[in-house]
């Protein structure tokens, strides 16, 4: 054991700890992970635990480490978004729009506003799809199967609306520099407002088995607290920021995309525990409905794409007839567009918080610098604070409220 | 946000590369507070400040910069609390001048509502400058990925290690000279290895077991006569 520790620099294992009798017991040092089913991925823990309390928390990171960003050099801009999917591949449409946004702020382009509203609607799709997924699992890993199922169901539905849309349920890749990859289809409508219209009453159903369920409260009520200033020093963002009692949302403080024309409310709770955040993200599920009706309401009509012919690709039909067109369409797939020099950030409100893309420009054609904020690589770290001093099974509750994707961790 | 509040601005009539640094005037105006209280109380350590795109970026000394990290969060018109992000910079290929390395700070006051890009450029080698875990525990993390993909050591971080890339990694895969996909690899196909076999391991098998003699069916024999055999 003692070797497996040495390597993540942790040679703590069977520290003795004497209780005052003359007898004296032993700590021991449990490997939790990356293979455990409720580590959400490849996360690895070594836990010292005394008896079945934590002492020392080390997360070893980095299994899924493929260099993505570096990757991201050597693609042009319209490629580089494929790769961004693949990061936090719950919240896919999200961090496409937190890419191309800083692009799109360097290039100084206009998004047409079916585009911006199309994307509000998705990326609160993306919301709702990844808390599911979230309530789901959390829900599993304190034993309950039944909430698992239906959330499951539902999540189903908000990728069958990603494939119509994008023709990928969970890579989509859709939305592109200037807009979105291609319109939306015509029953687009119609169909997440079927959705969006019974989810509210799901949203219940999740709650009638969670919300006061006693064995659910017992496990997370008081487990696992931060308080408002050290989750801002751990640089939590998100819903677990905002179950500490921080009403801080991008999509209110610094919107982008439009969300200053949409009525919503940032839910929050005070006591930053387990209970608070998942109380959040219920009901912050309730309202990216909203947002997501809003939008459907007032969708407007028009053009997906900004009108910049040395970015965006010209419709395929005006290739045969218009010289210009051939050629920009040329440049565009050969060489790709270039970018302005400079740099730019812009941060969104993602599922799991604060997530934005620092692009860097040499004003060619690839990204010289694509660095992620990665929410889920915060949370890990916060999570490392958060279980010391636990009982063993609260360590469970805690890594599932944290909310990470460890691809996004890892990148 | 520029989609919407800047229209005139259209990358369509533009070419790429011509439009530098530009001033902002809501921008500047917000974060010339911020810059005056820096500039009043470090003097010559803030290096240059720029606007550019509705985001303002200082440039400081690296040698202080977690004593400026801390001013920033301390004082008490700035409040500059969350660190949102921390990443090392190769400016190898950009075509800026100055040090190769820079270390790039994203700071957001949350009471304040304000961004702020903080950059310090690393001239020494190994590069390396302070630590601000002490400022925001969250820069932790942070350092040790720029660490250990941009080779910067931070002075004073408690626990220096690499972080993404596996045990025993050499070099740092986010520097600009660091040589990707250039790993020979050997073709071992072609006539010399001779023509790939494309039975299975069984039938491999038996026909290593097989004695001179029994030679199976023939190739060219009736195929209707072999299939009434199975």
């Amino acid at each position: 054991m003692a070797e497996i520790l040495d390597d993540i620099g942790a040679p703590w294992s069977g520290t003795k700890i004497e209780d005052g009798s003359g007898l004296h017991t032993q700590t021991m040092t449990l490997n939790m992970g990356p293979q455990h089913p409720s580590t959400h991925g490849v996360l690895r823990l070594v836990l010292e635990l005394n008896g079945e309390t934590v002492l020392k928390a080390v997360a070893d990171i980095g299994y899924l480490h493929t260099g993505m960003e570096k990757t991201m050099e050597e693609k042009t801009y319209t490629q580089a978004i494929t790769i961004t999917d693949r990061m936090d591949y719950l919240a896919p449409l999200s961090n496409n729009l937190a890419y191309v946004l800083p692009v799109e702020k360097l290039l100084g382009l206009e998004i047409p506003p079916r585009a911006q509203c199309a994307r509000v609607i998705l990326a609160e799709l993306t919301r709702i799809n990844s808390h599911l997924v979230w309530l789901a699992t959390h829900a599993l890993d304190l034993g309950a199967m039944t909430v698992f199922l239906y959330c499951f169901r539902e999540r189903e539905q908000v990728l069958r609306l990603f494939e119509r849309v994008s023709g990928v349920r969970m890579m989509t890749s859709y939305f592109r520099v200037g807009g979105l990859a291609r319109p939306l289809y015509p029953e687009f409508e119609e169909e997440v407002r079927a959705f969006i219209d019974a989810f509210p009453d799901r949203v219940d159903e999740y709650e009638t088995l969670l919300t006061e369920n006693p064995i659910f409260k017992k496990r997370t009520v008081g487990v696992g607290p931060f308080t408002a200033d050290e989750a801002i020093d751990l640089g939590l963002s998100g819903p677990n920021l905002r179950a500490c009692g921080v009403a801080h949302d991008l999509r209110k403080a610094q919107p982008y995309s439009g969300y200053e024309r949409f009525d919503f409310d940032v839910p929050t709770r005070e006591g930053g525990d387990v209970y608070d955040r998942y109380r959040v993200r219920m009901a912050e599920m309730r309202e990216s409905a909203k947002i997501v009706r809003q939008g459907l309401d007032r969708l407007p009509d028009g053009p997906v794409l900004a009108d910049a012919p040395k970015v965006v690709p010209p419709p395929k039909e005006r290739l045969h007839d218009d010289m210009e067109a051939l050629i920009h369409h040329f440049l565009i797939f050969t060489h790709g567009f270039d970018v302005p020099k400079g740099e730019a950030y812009v941060p969104i409100e993602g599922p799991r918080g604060e997530v934005g893309f620092y692009i860097v420009s040499d004003g060619g054609p690839k990204p010289y610098k694509a660095k992620l904020r990665p929410p889920s690589f915060v949370n890990v770290q916060a999570l490392e604070k958060a279980i010391v001093g636990k009982m063993m099974a609260d360590v469970v509750a805690i890594i599932a409220s944290m909310d990470f994707i460890l691809g996004e961790v890892d990148r | 946000m520029p989609e919407s509040e800047n229209p005139e601005k259209r990358a369509a009539d533009t070419e790429a590369g011509d439009a530098g640094p530009e001033t902002d005037p809501p921008a500047a105006a917000m974060s010339k507070a911020t810059v005056d209280l820096l500039r009043s109380r470090f003097g010559d350590a803030v290096l240059d400040v720029t606007h550019f795109r509705d985001e303002t970026t200082v440039e400081v000394e690296s040698g202080r910069v977690a004593e400026i990290c801390r001013f920033l969060r301390d004082h008490s018109d700035l409040r500059y609390n969350f660190l949102a992000d921390l990443c090392g910079l190769d400016r190898l290929t950009l075509d800026v001048g100055g040090p190769r390395f820079a270390v790039v700070y994203h700071l957001q006051s949350i009471p304040f509502n304000r961004r702020l890009r903080l950059r310090a450029c690393v001239d020494s080698e190994p590069p390396a400058l302070d630590s601000v875990v002490s400022v925001w525990s969250v820069a932790n993390w942070h350092e040790r990925e720029a660490f250990d993909l941009v080779g910067i050591r931070f002075n004073g971080h408690p626990n220096l290690e690499r972080i993404l890339t596996p045990e025993g990694f050499e070099g740092h895969p986010h520097r600009k000279d660091f040589a990707v996909g250039d790993e020979p690899v050997q073709f071992t196909g072609g006539q010399e290895y001779g023509r790939h076999d494309h039975r299975t391991t069984i039938e491999r098998d038996v026909d290593a077991h097989r004695r001179p003699d029994d030679s199976g069916p023939d190739p060219g024999s009736d195929p209707s006569k072999e299939s009434t055999d199975g």
